[in-house]
């Protein structure tokens, strides 16, 4: 799909021959893909297909069964450190603890991440998800869809020059409408500051001119897998 | 402020805010001990025997009692997970943790410790030794609790099997402790049973974070 454009200077992310493994199982295999300063990639894929898996590989929260991961060129498995600093992960789960409220939640992660005014910082980010009504209450009165805002928040924590790789795993899941378009908002002004977006979403986020990826393509490649091929088919 | 004080202010911060974890450990501490003159009969003489190691077993059980949420909260959350992408190498992590631990649980212990040796009779002279080794015992849980902790993290029934891997590896510093009291009591130097018990703390400060790191990160993968 995109390698066509190796011939390009290698900035940005690129995979190669990506292999996953998930116990025994190919979740996929020989993924190819290349993505330039702000660019998008929206992954697509039946459930099991391995969009969280591919997420978390890159994010070095796994390793790879084969294959490699560069960065501007240069290999990720050699200085994993750099690059968890460059980038912001946002899984599944809020990691919103129930007893501090939204702003001190979201003020620790300014502070590990060593940003300097981590307060400041933390109110100007819940005030870009239009959370900044709630920064006092608690975590445990926030609701789903509050909670994953406060998460979402991180990211606009940092420019996107100190963390340019967003990967975000099911965005939009649990958002009313109009925070969708704030994330995309977001997500829009980081590509156009020269970040980097990978995404895996059901819902209709807009992300105007992202490449798309169908892992349910990459995977089934093992020699007996007629069930897997069952179970890729977009249904 | 570096983000190994930033995370040992957030588990702080929690731990007060739930405020019972701390309070559970020392109420269990007192307990624990209490039980010890309805079983075996207030005889003077035999209680003030065994207290050293009565106030001693029953620290270590205390410590153990919040020592499986350590992580597991975290992990739970996905904490863990944004913990072990941020800028705080895990070691880190898992030593602003593990002393986060024994701020909460295992100081109230040594504050507790007095009010318990007077129940049990122990002479005038063990007070300040029960301090001492107490003050080098109970980090030395947390250090080691932490290992086990972050190496059942994940597993089904985490929470038996935790004390199951940690109790035997406190024997060392349950002697050493234990040792040191008797000596002073009997009138002999605590010296060597000191040196000792501050040579593991000294080795565990190192080692535990090390490995409870490196199990952390195999509970991510």
């Amino acid at each position: 799909m995109t390698q066509g454009q190796n011939s390009l200077a290698e900035q940005g992310l690129a995979a190669r021959r990506l292999t996953c493994l998930r116990g025994e199982r190919v979740v996929f295999a020989d993924l190819d893909f290349m993505l330039p300063p702000g660019g998008a990639l929206i992954l697509l894929g039946p459930n099991g297909s391995g969009k969280s898996s591919l997420l978390r590989l890159l994010a070095g929260l796994s390793r790879p069964f084969s294959g490699a991961l560069t960065w501007n060129g240069a290999d990720i498995a050699r200085d994993p450190d750099a690059h968890r600093t460059r980038l912001r992960y946002a899984g599944h789960q809020d990691a919103v603890k129930p007893t501090l409220t939204a702003l001190e939640n979201l003020s620790v992660w300014a502070g590990l991440d060593g940003l300097p005014d981590p307060e400041e910082r933390a109110e100007r980010a819940l005030a870009a998800l239009a959370m900044d009504h709630v920064a006092d209450m608690p975590g445990r009165y926030l609701s789903a869809g509050q909670k994953k805002r406060v998460n979402l928040a991180r990211l606009a924590l940092a420019p996107a020059a100190a963390a340019p790789l967003w990967l975000l795993d099911e965005p939009a899941t649990a958002l009313d409408r109009d925070s969708i378009d704030r994330l995309a908002g977001l997500i829009a002004g980081h590509r156009r500051a020269g970040g980097l977006v990978i995404l895996s979403t059901h819902s209709d986020l807009d992300v105007p001119g992202a490449v798309s990826l169908n892992l349910a393509d990459f995977g089934a490649i093992a020699e007996d897998d007629e069930q897997e091929e069952a179970a890729g088919a977009p249904a | 402020m570096s983000g190994f004080l930033r995370l040992l202010r957030r588990d702080l911060r929690l731990a007060l805010r739930q405020g019972a974890d701390a309070a559970m450990a020392v109420l269990f501490f007192v307990l624990c001990v209490i039980m010890f003159p309805f079983g075996i009969g207030p005889e003077p003489g035999v209680l003030a025997r065994i207290a050293p190691g009565v106030i001693l077993v029953a620290a270590l059980l205390a410590s153990l009692l919040s020592l499986d949420r350590l992580f597991q909260a975290d992990h739970e959350d996905g904490s863990l997970e944004l913990l072990s992408l941020s800028a705080l190498p895990m070691e880190a992590v898992a030593a602003a943790k593990i002393l986060a631990h024994w701020l909460v649980t295992g100081l109230p212990l040594i504050l507790a410790a007095p009010l318990l040796a007077l129940f049990l009779n122990l002479p005038a002279d063990g007070f300040p030794i029960l301090l001492g080794t107490l003050l080098l015992a109970t980090p030395l849980l947390s250090l080691i609790g932490g290992v086990g902790a972050a190496l059942t993290l994940g597993a089904r029934r985490g929470g038996v099997l935790l004390p199951l891997l940690v109790l035997p590896l406190y024997i060392p510093a349950l002697i050493f402790a234990a040792s040191a009291i008797d000596s002073v009591l009997m009138g002999h130097s605590a010296r060597p049973h000191l040196l000792l018990l501050s040579g593991l703390l000294a080795a565990s400060l190192p080692l535990s974070p090390w490995g409870a790191a490196a199990a952390l990160r195999a509970a991510l993968e």
